[in-house]
């Protein structure tokens, strides 16, 4: 690289990333000064002081246009030679201005550089403008393209999780291209969506889109955000309180991401590529399953246990059946038979430039991510432009278009239904008995093809190999943004764009696979699509005033109308007279169902002002207020208004402060109220409407019309009132600095499913009812522990917790309750609503340890409740939480919290001389999390595989105990959620390890620089968690609530990544 | 890229405020019912709620079970055989519950929304009729109702808000007070002759009266013991015998057409199903057929129980019914080996003789063929033998009905002049109905109504096996839990001792 342009752009830049950009520059600094040997001639020496006279060490001293140069010493001084009589030497010192001096005629230059209030600071982007962060009065984290760049993921969310505090990221499937939860300060709507608003380069995000998986149970959407290459990124800013939100108005309580991509700037077109190679490998902490001889032996246990012989005799009976000794059986490792390496390849060409008129940023990339479960994948194929023009002197244009498709072969691994079930879920459960190709239940012992429940033996194996299983979604998003400059200081602003999103979901199940072996063949394609239309226009209004323009006024103000369109369609067909075709040919198949489609319609139309003051930099005032209307209420009920304010204090701009502001250089106090919204709720829900129940009579189907939902003439929005005190902090010149909020929100008017007794003919009805409460406290901190010369060790960690706590859940206070893990065995729910406790309380039966001989009196009754009448010694003991003698529906309680107390990251950035080294380790503490797959691999069903650790420990006559990890075998009726499977979820990740080396160059071979790095994702993760992650959500996506539960969880890989930079 | 640019032109400089909502895919109530084509649409979504999943999945648990002649293989289904069930079992009870009351809900929509209209002079009768048929309806699931949970919230108007959601609990008299006012507006007003084509097997004024006599019969028995609807019962099965002709019922000569032809004449209800429409197949031959037959469809039933062997040699050999609702030996459906009761591992005594009654060969999983019978003519003799026994006595009358539906089925007929007693005929009748009606959704009524819960206790296999003692309490069932958290009014009571 050109150290002209290199400086131009920091400069044209000026301090907005400054530690980002102080760091490359000592990169390049040092890299050069090993170069600098060869060509001696005259050297300059000199000392480098602030204001005060006091020596600031680790200056860079830098020759004009070149790439040499040095850093001062611990005394502020420097020496440095140049070639050239004519050079200038550039002197910067981060929270400094640049200063100049040219070498002509001098050997000596001492340099006095003034502290620069601007370059101390980040600009932060907000909604319609930027601030710089230290006239911010609100809560906004930001996270850099480097903090992203850092880590190779699919989707830039991955990246963000555990970058800034207050932000919480969970990934519902660690399959590649799965989905994420992302919640900031904690979560407020029941009914929808608890994602925060996405803003790319100004164009809001609507609420995504993607084709489902219909009747094929729950499975989860794909990552919504992975459009988006994360390379193109160059920022990332969270608005968290309503005082950054609140311009956002209705869809702001769930916080806001602000995107900004990266654009071109002026100079000669530059060229990137950046291939990065990956292997995904399995991950340890599978927890050991029997083997085939043991899986039998437990067989015949449970059959003694029922009275019965044992089978496997190694005898031969009347028909010449011959039955094996447990022995004689070999076994299968499922897992071994689903899981595989995979790779990981990714390739970006990144051309950017410009003139003075205009600049343009163009990047391409093709990404394919193998999963480690066979045969899962994602590809993606993405190009983004970026252009900047300026039309005239008034007027000036700013493009950005993208597009990307992206290819997704899934696995429905976690999708919790038994029936439906994944291969994991099965891999783990499968018969170790069975060959890795057996197809079918065998007629074992007592004949049993399914468990009671229904459930076939679905080979896990061919259910990857032979289900075709895929998602595709094509993104664009195309957004003009006009600024024409009325009079000084005001702008006219014109934003318009469109995103569309076409998804296709495609499944077939064949004959031969356990999903399709009853119908014969199963296809499913299933289409959605929206197209989302945005136009804004606002004026932006700068002005200062006064003696030496110490009142500074920022308005902005404008209206803005978004319309949605959704469509879906979905078709099913059976019984194919060949499963060659597939999805490719569903006429073929001889059943077809008649297809559903759906059109839907949303408009959000929006009036927002925002005005900033402040006096001298040391007093601020910012009011912001949207009126936001909305198609989706209730007619006399459309629009809603939501305000904020917010006051900020920099103590350390004082006149009585300046004596310490050289330990505290920067000292402020915030402190915003305001209100924000969410319309959580799907459209038509405020209108009485009449769905479809048609029926056969005489065979024929006749049309039938019944009222779908109840109306609620009343729906409004959700309102969210959050007030935020924050302290902003820096010592020694920013060399060490922290920010700190105190968040409560409250959410009234929550929009429920509220449930209403079925003796209605409903089971619910959308209401705004109820209120939660999120509280919490953020603090992040940072420190440049280790300037010298050669090494750097610049660290930050983040810290947050909530507690949120249901105030109210509408009129009676009754709870809510979740989905069921499973569709069809596992039904009651695991999660629930309920005043007083923690949103998403995991919820189920309490167990007291296991029933023991002690439970029964001489004549052999029980002297405790039963439940199912189960008085298997060993079982689960049930307790009776209402204390009514027996165990009823009523005994179920809250058994765990799946929020967590407190989540953490840890960031370090090392430098020497050409190498750095990233590693980052993020944390999630005190979570609890519902194990589902214990009810099945530690129950001791005997038609499903278990545990080693349960088998060698279980309640046995000889190992009599009482922990309720391990039951005895027999446990057949107690498939319901409940205390035995909550465990600790938390854990603590080394996330990220990543080593760096920038290849000296020398010559000028065409190539400007050339990066190499080796990355390890997921490297070591601590945890208590038996199963084999602890970070699952398997009931997350589809804008659900619940949270906390494992059941089949796709398993999350490990990644070794090694990525080549090259720059032309 | 014409249409954005339009679009934003507009917006921008005319604000796009219309904020109405458009409904693009459904229909909206606020036009509809407006002609009696509109009006037969809101009936037919009430036979939608009885489709898959009622008869087929959740009503068996808790009226088929606990019968004294039947074994299940499947835990929750035991409980009710056993009577361990809660009020927090999932899998049937709240179904029943739910699909009841979606039927008596869209009942409710069907009458109020067709009572405000006026189609024309020529259409009044027509429209008096599916307001009949409505309320039918409603009186069907509502003795269902009665008769399972015993007091249950009665709403008869189609609720607009939270408020109208939450209904207390109706003493059971005032319950059968709806039910009668119900089927005697249906009596007077359904059609008065068998319905043919699109409209095949709908109730007429014949279906009303045989409800109400059966009514009238249950009202009889416990817990109301209201001996003067008995006569009112004899009268009134009297009438649907006597009239048969008009609304085309009759016995049929073969048994086992009875059971497999579908609206055939002996059908007095039954709810419709059809194979090839998608969610409009039963999955009973699925759920209840034997395991490895492929008259449970493709691949195989899945067995969730069958009948006892003392049932089964109860029959007398010749009588043909037996094998018809049951099926002691079948064949494997991919061996060919014949499997046979006790004798095969596959079919274990603990597991019951497979039911016969519901087959389709042709099924894909839970898609099958067979309409649910819920009434047959068969029923109307019985019920008469036993109204003219309570009310005259085992008089030659009651004998010739109890004699014609074993005649029919090739059971040898009893001696009119055996001088058996009331109570000893009473007991023959008793036993009849399981010969003749097993399967069909009677057994727990029966049990309940002739006080027989304790002695069914005292044979039902699963209810010997768990050691249950009869408890006062299993007279109804309790009701499922989530309604006692949602309903307010309900005080979070249950029924007494659940």
């Amino acid at each position: 690289m050109k150290k002209k342009e290199f400086l131009t752009r920091q400069r044209a830049k000026n301090g907005k990333r400054p530690y980002g950009a102080f760091m490359m520059l000592l990169f390049f600094a040092l890299l050069l000064n090993a170069q600098n040997m060869y060509s001696q001639d005259k050297t300059i020496t000199g000392t480098v002081i602030d204001e005060a006279g006091m020596p600031l060490p680790g200056a860079s001293v830098i020759i004009k246009g070149t790439t040499i140069g040095t850093q001062t010493d611990f005394d502020g001084n420097y020496s440095l030679s140049v070639t050239n009589d004519s050079a200038t030497l550039v002197f910067l010192y981060i929270g400094y201005t640049v200063i100049e001096q040219s070498v002509a005629g001098k050997s000596l230059i001492n340099v006095t550089l003034k502290e620069d209030a601007e370059s101390l600071d980040e600009v932060v982007v907000v909604g319609y403008g930027t601030q710089k962060r230290s006239d911010l009065t609100g809560s906004v984290a930001s996270v850099t393209a480097k903090d992203i760049a850092v880590t190779p993921v699919v989707s830039f969310d991955l990246a963000l999780q555990g970058r800034a505090a207050g932000v919480q990221i969970t990934s519902n499937s660690a399959e590649p291209g799965g989905g994420t939860s992302i919640s900031i300060r904690g979560s407020n709507s029941v009914l929808g969506n608890n994602e925060p608003l996405i803003v790319i380069d100004g164009y809001a995000l609507p609420e995504n889109v993607e084709a489902t998986s219909g009747a094929e149970g729950h499975s989860q959407p794909t990552n919504a955000l992975s459009f988006i290459n994360p390379s193109d990124i160059e920022s990332v800013d969270i608005l968290k309180d309503a005082s950054a939100t609140a311009i956002y108005g209705s869809r702001g309580a769930n916080g806001v991401i602000v995107i900004t991509t990266k654009s071109g700037a002026e100079g000669k077109a530059k060229v990137s590529v950046f291939t990065e190679t990956a292997i995904t490998t399995i991950p340890p902490g599978f927890a050991e399953l029997l083997d085939g001889p043991t899986f039998i032996r437990l067989k015949d246990e449970n059959r003694a246990l029922r009275g019965q012989d044992p089978i496997y005799n190694g005898e031969t009976d009347e028909d010449g059946n011959y039955s094996p000794l447990p022995e004689e059986f070999g076994t299968t490792n499922w897992l071994d038979e689903i899981l595989n390496h995979g790779i990981r390849k990714s390739a970006t060409l990144t051309v950017s430039g410009g003139s003075k008129e205009s600049s343009y940023f163009l990047s391409t990339n093709f990404l394919q991510n193998e999963g480690i479960l066979k045969g899962t994948k994602y590809q993606r194929g993405n190009i983004r432009l970026n252009l900047k023009t300026k039309v005239s002197k008034r007027f000036s244009l700013n493009t950005q278009i993208n597009y990307s498709r992206v290819k997704n072969q899934r696995s429905n691994a976690g999708n919790g239904v038994v029936v439906a079930s994944g291969p994991v879920f099965n891999a783990y459960k499968a018969n170790p008995t069975y060959g890795p190709n057996q197809q079918f239940n065998e007629e074992d012992g007592d004949g049993d093809i399914s468990g009671e429940d229904g459930t076939l033996f679905q080979n896990p194996k061919l259910q990857l190999q032979n289900n075709d299983n895929g998602t595709w979604n094509e993104d664009i998003i195309i957004n003009l943004r006009g600024k024409f400059t009325l009079l000084k200081g005001l702008d006219f602003n014109v934003t318009t764009g469109f995103k569309s999103k076409n998804s296709r979901r495609e499944q077939y199940f064949p004959s031969i696979s356990g999903q399709g072996e009853r119908t014969n063949g199963k296809a499913l394609y299933n289409m959605a699509g929206n197209v989302n239309m945005l136009v804004e226009t606002f004026l932006k209004y700068n002005k200062s005033l006064g003696s030496r323009k110490s009142h500074k006024i920022n308005l902005t103000g404008g209206y803005s109308f978004q319309d949605n369109t959704t469509r879906n369609l979905n078709t099913r067909v059976e019984n194919f007279p060949t499963d060659a075709l597939g999805t490719d040919a569903i006429g073929i198949g001889l059943e077809g169902y008649i297809p559903t489609s759906s059109k839907i319609t949303k408009s959000i139309a929006s009036f927002y002002f925002r005005s900033n003051y402040n006096y001298k930099s040391k007093y601020y005032a910012t009011f912001t207020g949207r009126a936001d209307g909305s198609t989706v209420f209730a007619s006399n009920q459309k629009w809603g208004f939501f305000p904020s304010g917010a006051v900020g204090w920099t103590v350390s701009n004082e006149e009585f402060f300046q004596g310490i502001s050289r330990v505290v250089s920067n000292l402020k106090f915030r402190a915003s109220y305001g209100i924000t919204g969410s319309q959580a709720i799907p459209p038509l829900r405020s209108l009485s409407i009449l769905g479809p129940a048609s029926a056969v009579i005489n065979d024929q189907l006749q049309a039938g019309f019944a009222p779908s939902q109840l109306a609620n003439a009343n729906l409004e929005w959700e309102k969210t009132t959050q007030s935020d005190i924050g302290l902003d902090l820096a010592f020694f010149k920013g060399r060490i600095y922290s920010s700190m909020d105190y968040y409560l929100k409250t959410t009234n008017d929550l929009l429920m499913n509220f449930p209403l007794p079925n003796s209605s003919g409903f089971t619910s009805i959308i209401s705004n009812t109820g209120s939660i409460e999120n509280k919490g406290f953020e603090i992040s901190l940072g420190a440049h522990i280790i300037q010298s010369r050669k090494f750097r060790w610049n660290t930050n960690i983040n810290y947050s917790t909530n507690k949120n706590k249901i105030l109210s859940l509408g009129p009676n206070d009754a709870d809510i309750f979740g989905r069921p893990p499973s569709g069809n065995i596992v039904k009651l729910p695991s999660n629930i609503l309920r005043v007083g406790e923690p949103f998403a309380a995991l919820y189920g039966f309490e167990i007291s340890g296991l029933i023991q001989e002690s439970d029964f009196d001489a004549d052999g009754n029980a002297t405790i409740p039963l439940y199912g009448n189960d008085k298997t010694l060993g079982s689960w003991k049930f307790k009776d939480v209402d204390e009514d003698g027996i165990i009823t529906a009523a005994d179920r309680t809250i058994i765990g919290d799946p929020n967590p107390d407190f989540t953490f990251g840890w960031n370090n950035d090392f430098t020497y001389d050409n190498f750095s080294l990233n590693i980052f380790i993020q944390g999630v503490i005190g979570n609890d999390v519902m194990n589902v797959d214990r009810l099945f691999l530690a129950s001791g069903r005997d038609i499903d595989n278990s545990l080693l650790s349960w088998y060698n420990n279980r309640y046995t006559a000889t190992n009599q105990h009482n922990d309720a990890r391990y039951p005895s075998v027999n446990q057949q009726g107690s498939l319901t959620p409940h205390s035995a499977i909550v465990e600790d979820g938390s854990y603590v990740r080394l996330k990220n390890v990543a080593f760096n080396y920038n290849v000296p160059l020398k010559g000028s071979n065409g190539i400007r620089s050339m990066r190499v790095s080796l990355t390890a994702t997921n490297l070591l993760t601590f945890t208590n968690y038996s199963g084999n992650d602890p970070e699952v959500n398997v009931l997350g996506g589809r804008n659900r609530w619940e949270r906390g539960i494992d059941y089949g969880s796709y398993p999350r890989a490990q990644t070794f990544t090694l990525g080549l930079n090259l720059g032309f | 890229m014409n249409k954005i640019l339009y679009f934003a032109f507009i917006c921008a400089f005319f604000s796009c405020t219309d904020l109405e909502e458009e409904v693009f895919s459904r229909v909206s109530p606020s036009n509809f019912y407006n002609t009696p084509e509109d009006a037969d649409t809101a009936i037919i979504a009430i036979y939608q709620t009885m489709n898959r999943g009622l008869f087929d999945a959740a009503m068996p648990s808790l009226v088929f079970v606990a019968s004294p002649h039947v074994w299940t293989r499947v835990s929750y289904r035991k409980s009710y055989a056993n009577y361990t069930v809660t009020a927090a079992e999932t899998r049937s009870n709240p179904s029943v519950w739910r699909k009841s009351y979606e039927a008596i809900f869209r009942a409710n929509v069907a009458i109020g929304e067709i009572e405000k209209k006026f189609y024309g002079d020529g259409y009044e009768a027509e429209r008096l009729a599916i307001i009949a048929e409505a309320k039918w309806l409603r009186a069907f699931n509502y003795f269902n109702l009665v008769r399972l949970y015993g007091e249950v919230p009665m709403p008869t108007v189609a609720t607009s808000d939270i408020e109208g959601a939450r209904l207390p609990r109706t003493s059971i008299a005032n319950i059968y007070e709806q039910i009668i006012a119900d089927l005697k507006y249906a009596e007077t007003n359904l059609p008065d002759r068998k319905r043919t084509d699109s409209k095949l097997g709908r109730p007429v004024v014949g279906t009303a009266k045989f409800l109400l006599g059966k009514v009238y019969l249950t009202m009889a028995g416990l817990p109301l013991n209201d001996a003067s609807k008995m006569p009112m019962a004899h009268a009134k099965i009297k009438e649907v015998i006597d009239n048969k002709e008009q609304w085309g019922y009759d016995l049929l000569d073969s048994y086992e057409d009875a059971i497999r032809i579908e609206n055939n004449a002996e059908r007095i209800f039954s709810v419709q199903q059809s194979r090839a429409i998608e969610a409009q197949g039963t999955q009973m031959a699925f759920v209840w057929g034997g395991k490895w037959w492929n008259r449970g469809g493709k691949s195989g039933g899945q067995y969730h129980g069958g009948f006892t062997k003392d049932f089964y040699d109860s029959y007398e050999p010749t009588d043909e019914r037996r094998d018809v609702t049951m099926a002691l030996t079948y064949e494997h459906f991919r061996t060919g080996k014949t499997l046979t009761y006790m004798e095969t591992r596959q079919l274990q005594e603990a597991s019951g003789i497979p039911q016969n009654k519901y087959n389709d060969p042709e099924q894909l999983c839970c898609n099958g063929q067979n309409d649910i019978i819920v009434y047959r003519y068969s029923d109307a003799l019985l019920m008469y033998a036993e109204a003219e026994n309570e009310v005259n006595g085992p008089t030659t009358t009651a004998y010739q009905y109890l004699n014609e539906v074993r005649a029919r089925g090739g059971a040898s007929t009893y001696d009119a002049s055996g001088g058996l007693s009331q109570d000893e005929f009473r007991e023959l009748i008793y036993k009849e109905r399981f010969w003749e009606l097993s399967f069909e959704f009677h057994e727990v009524y029966d049990i309940r109504r002739l006080g027989k819960v304790e002695e069914a206790i005292s044979i039902n296999p699963e209810a010997v096996k768990a050691g249950t003692v009869y408890e006062p309490r299993y007279e109804l069932w309790p009701i499922p839990v989530s309604e006692i958290q949602t309903n307010i009014e309900l005080n979070g009571k249950n029924n007494p001792g659940w």
